[in-house]
């Protein structure tokens, strides 16, 4: 039963590492000259506040249609960028309020 | 339990985690806690989010159940899960009316839920009883510090019992001797509800799991030197002589406040040492006398949510079956023979009960308690 379990693991590991591997790849711009700054701006995806396109020409604009299809899953970066930031954590997470304390004796 | 910082709670570790844990390949953040993804703002980040993706079957199922699908399988039905084990006990004391059972079911959304037991509350989080919050930096575990998670739930009495919290009483030799921690005695297997543990209906249904047997052969009768071992054949559990003084509580009154928060109120436990026969006498458990343990039902225990919702309050013993969980090698009532026999104080008796409880416990009182040897 557990080697069954674990073959059966593997396997779909291997599949899903695979696919991972394939999208990284396809999402990979092919080999650029690294030292044209220009080609990263698309890559992006364009902030969707306004404000910043007056600032920036070269950004494309902050148009609506582009952002569903730079990010057809919603990317998770930032919950990764900000949950691995002790810092920010420590400025952001508040302890519990002590909550009323209702309850009386030993539970 | 020692407190964690609220920012530790909720930090994920970005190497043991993010770049080396299986389980931050298998999704992203918000695949499994839901969550708006591309902003920088933690209200609208957090929009939607599910603390515990695992804490219900469906989801649980889906995220857990691809690769380990025979446990996700069993888990999800097992008496942590859904903690069926009190609708088990419960409904016995319950009246036939239709009313009591809709009671006792309000009663229990309201006051069981927080020990309702996810994969994550023992792989991922602290329970959500003691306000949940990430343990090792969100890595996925076999076994986390038990006294990060099961202890979260088994506080009050259980760990107490175990680590020598109760003053003046010793901790469970097992703790003292061997370090060992609750896993060592209770498996995956059990806790997740496989095998045979998948049709406890509650906690002491079917064989003992553990049982003091797999791993002290010898103790049984005529296998060793020890003449109590020998002459008692399996009339008397294993805690009747190695478990000391344990905790027992009464009258647990539920109830909610104007805001709908559920409370409890519950009288100071009492520490008691009760041998008393065996409520549960079956093939699996054979023993003629066991240690009881008072559990904190009272007649009126949910008189908030109706009336004589217990009406068969009389239908169990308020005195009941009990493992506690701090075994030692000699113990007051086995140092000698007549250290309990013909010791009338260890044995139950009506001057122990509460004038309500007097009828329900007459099965568990015992009729005559062994005579003096002389030993
Ligand atoms: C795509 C397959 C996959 C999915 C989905 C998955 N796991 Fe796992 N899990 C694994 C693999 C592979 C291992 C073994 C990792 C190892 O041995 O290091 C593992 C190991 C574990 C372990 C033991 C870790 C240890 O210390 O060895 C736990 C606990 C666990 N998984 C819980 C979960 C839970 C809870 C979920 C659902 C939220 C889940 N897993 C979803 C593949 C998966
Ligand atoms: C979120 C709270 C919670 C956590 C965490 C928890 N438990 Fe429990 N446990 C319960 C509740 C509630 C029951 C009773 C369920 C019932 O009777 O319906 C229970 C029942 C049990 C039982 C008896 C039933 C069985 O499955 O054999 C054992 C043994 C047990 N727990 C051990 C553990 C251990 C060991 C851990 C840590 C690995 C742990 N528990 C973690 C709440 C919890
Ligand atoms: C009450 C606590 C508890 C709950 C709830 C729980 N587990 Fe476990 N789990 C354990 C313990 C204890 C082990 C065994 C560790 C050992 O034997 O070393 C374990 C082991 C595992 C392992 C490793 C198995 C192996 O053979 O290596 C996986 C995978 C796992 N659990 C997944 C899950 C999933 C998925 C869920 C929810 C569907 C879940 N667990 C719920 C306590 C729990
Ligand atoms: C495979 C599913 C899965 C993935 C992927 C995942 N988590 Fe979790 N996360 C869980 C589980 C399960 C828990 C335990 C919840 C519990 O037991 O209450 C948890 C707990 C948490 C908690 C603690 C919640 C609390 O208050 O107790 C935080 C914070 C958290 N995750 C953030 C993240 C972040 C950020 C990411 C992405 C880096 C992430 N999670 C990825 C399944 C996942
Ligand atoms: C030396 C072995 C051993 C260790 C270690 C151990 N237990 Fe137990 N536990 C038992 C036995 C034996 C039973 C009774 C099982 C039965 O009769 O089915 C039991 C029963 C239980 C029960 C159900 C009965 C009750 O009292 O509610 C819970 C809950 C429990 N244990 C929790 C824990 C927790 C939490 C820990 C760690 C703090 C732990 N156990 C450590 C042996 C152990
Ligand atoms: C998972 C295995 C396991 C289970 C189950 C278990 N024990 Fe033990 N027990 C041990 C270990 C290991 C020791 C420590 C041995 C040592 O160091 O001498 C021990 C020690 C003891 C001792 C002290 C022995 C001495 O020499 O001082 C007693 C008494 C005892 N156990 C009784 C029990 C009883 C009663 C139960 C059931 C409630 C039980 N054990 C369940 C493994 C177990
Ligand atoms: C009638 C009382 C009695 C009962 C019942 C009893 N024991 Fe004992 N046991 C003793 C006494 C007394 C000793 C200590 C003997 C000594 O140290 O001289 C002992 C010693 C032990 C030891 C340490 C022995 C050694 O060889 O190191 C273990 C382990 C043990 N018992 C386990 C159990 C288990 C398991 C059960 C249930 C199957 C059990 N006992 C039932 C009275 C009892
Ligand atoms: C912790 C309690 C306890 C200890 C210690 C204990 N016994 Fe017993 N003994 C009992 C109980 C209870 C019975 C009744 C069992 C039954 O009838 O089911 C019993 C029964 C007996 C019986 C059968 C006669 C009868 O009246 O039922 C004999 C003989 C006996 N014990 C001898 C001894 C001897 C000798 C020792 C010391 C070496 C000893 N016992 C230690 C509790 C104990």
């Amino acid at each position: 039963m557990l080697k069954h379990a674990i073959s059966r693991t593997a396997w779909l590991f291997g599949a899903l590492l695979l696919i991972g591997l394939l999208a990284a790849c396809a999402g990979q711009p092919a080999p650029a000259p690294t030292t044209v700054p220009v080609a990263e701006a698309p890559t992006q995806p364009p902030p969707t506040a306004a404000p910043t396109a007056t600032q920036a020409p070269t950004q494309a604009p902050p148009t609506a249609t582009l952002a569903p299809t730079t990010a057809p899953l919603s990317s998770a970066d930032n919950c990764v960028k900000c949950h691995t930031d002790q810092e920010t954590l420590q400025q952001l997470a508040k302890a519990e309020e002590p909550t009323e304390k209702l309850s009386e004796g030993e539970g | 339990m020692p407190p964690v910082e609220a920012w530790e709670k909720v930090y994920v570790d970005p190497e043991k985690f993010v770049q080396n844990d299986p389980h931050a390949k298998v999704a992203n953040c918000i695949q499994c806690h839901g969550g708006q993804g591309g902003s920088d703002d933690m209200a609208v980040a957090h929009k939607g989010v599910v603390t515990d993706p695992t804490a219900n079957a469906e989801s649980a199922t889906k995220l857990c159940g691809t690769c380990h699908a025979d446990i996700t399988k069993a888990q999800v039905k097992s008496l942590h899960f859904d903690s069926h084990g009190y609708d088990t006990i419960i409904s016995q004391r319950l009246g036939d009316a239709p009313a009591s059972h809709a009671a006792w079911e309000q009663a229990k959304a309201n006051h069981c839920s927080s020990c309702h037991t996810s994969c994550g509350q023992c792989h991922v989080s602290q329970p959500t009883s003691v306000g949940g919050g990430l343990i090792s930096g969100h890595q996925f575990k076999k076994v986390q510090a038990f006294t990060r998670t099961c202890t979260g739930c088994h506080g009050s009495r259980v760990n107490d019992e175990y680590t020598g919290r109760n003053e003046g009483i010793p901790a469970d030799v097992h703790w003292t001797k061997a370090g060992m921690a609750c896993f060592k005695c209770h498996t995956g297997q059990e806790l997740h509800g496989m095998g045979e543990a998948g049709n406890q209906t509650e906690r002491y249904d079917g064989k003992p799991a553990p049982a003091c047997l797999d791993c002290h052969p010898n103790a049984a009768p005529g296998q060793g030197q020890i003449m109590q071992h020998n002459i008692h054949g399996d009339k008397l559990a294993c805690q009747v002589c190695h478990s000391v003084a344990n905790k027992s509580c009464y009258s647990c009154h539920v109830q909610t406040n104007e805001k709908g928060q559920p409370f409890y109120k519950i009288e100071p436990s009492v520490i008691t040492f009760k041998i008393g026969l065996n409520p549960k006498k079956s093939a699996d458990r054979p023993w003629n006398y066991v240690v009881l343990r008072h559990v904190p039902i009272d007649p009126t225990n949910f008189d908030f949510y109706g009336k004589d919702v217990l009406a068969k309050f009389d239908a169990l013993p308020t005195w009941k079956y009990a493992t506690p969980h701090n075994i030692q090698r000699i113990t007051p009532q086995n140092k000698t023979c007549d250290a309990c026999h013909g010791n009338e104080q260890l044995f139950l008796s009506e001057k122990d009960l509460k004038p309500y409880e007097v009828k329900a416990n007459q099965s568990v009182i015992p009729t005559r308690i062994p005579p003096k040897v002389g030993q």
